[in-house]
């Protein structure tokens, strides 16, 4: 059962970095889902 | 909202389907296939080192065809999966570059050596960084992306050479296809397809999510143009 720290170090660091860009992608997704639906508004209003 | 909504339910079906099939392939990573006889569990690191290597070449791949497409149709689409497959492969290359050394320490005794693979692909990641740079950076959006499709075409030279590092120089890095076939015992062969198939899934996932992200910044550029001529007007 040696070295099994560095495996669990490895699979650890590889879901870190698929999840860390995962939710960056989305949060980045969030917000300019938000700034359309709000400069659509503006542009309703505007019209 | 409701166009987000349908937008959002392809990603999400792409996302479980992801889920489920990374699932199977940890499964079989730690279940199913045997313990290497000489460097033991450590080799369970080897299965999604070796996808994440493979589907870093596949998105650098996707990154080479997206540009000449580009080049050739200056079509905005193709711009945008050169981008988003770029920042991917740079992603997954990380990965294979940190995943690498924790496996070298306890078989090799060292975390880093300069051999031809090792150094091959941190040049990749080096090449794929300044790729993104370049887009973050330069100012017209048109002059912008012909730049880069062209470091994009230049860049993927590095792929196959890295690939065939460990064939033409001397090197101490595994080698696991070989005369064709592969070093490994078949049910490991099994673990790493489906763990290729995994990061395919999370690959086409990640990609289907950042090209919306592109998308949506090209539409809020638009309406920002439109909103301000209608104040000037």
């Amino acid at each position: 059962m040696k070295n099994l720290d560095y495996l669990f170090a490895g699979y650890l660091i590889i879901w870190i970095i698929i999840f860390s860009y995962t939710m960056f992608v989305g949060k980045k997704q969030k917000n300019l889902e938000e700034e359309v639906e709000f400069i659509k508004r503006t542009l309703d209003k505007l019209n | 909202m409701e166009t987000f909504d349908k937008d959002n339910r392809y990603s999400n079906i792409l996302g479980w389907l992801a889920f489920l099939v990374t699932s199977v392939a940890l499964y079989m990573v730690f279940e199913y296939a045997p313990t290497e006889r000489v460097m033991g569990h450590i080799q369970r690191l080897f299965y999604f080192h070796v996808a994440a290597a493979w589907i870093a070449f596949f998105a650098f791949f996707v990154v080479f065809v997206g540009s000449i497409i580009y080049l050739k149709k200056r079509s905005t689409f193709w711009d945008n999966i050169a981008l988003a497959s770029a920042e991917i492969g740079v992603a997954f290359t990380t990965i294979v570059l940190i995943t690498g050394p924790i496996w070298a320490r306890p078989i090799w005794n060292a975390w880093w050596t300069w051999d031809p693979r090792l150094t091959t692909t941190l040049i990749l990641w080096f090449i794929y960084i300044a790729y993104i740079i370049l887009r973050a950076s330069a100012d017209e959006s048109e002059k912008k992306a012909r730049f880069a499709a062209i470091f994009g075409i230049v860049g993927f030279v590095d792929v196959p050479i890295v690939f065939m590092s460990i064939r033409w120089w001397r090197t101490i890095h595994p080698q696991v296809i070989e005369g064709g076939g592969m070093n490994l015992a078949p049910t490991m062969v099994q673990t790493l397809l489906v763990s290729i198939a995994a990061f395919t899934f999370i690959y086409f996932y990640l990609l289907l999510r950042r090209v919306k992200v592109e998308v949506l910044k090209n539409q809020v550029k638009e309406m920002k143009e439109e909103l301000r001529k209608l104040q000037y007007n």
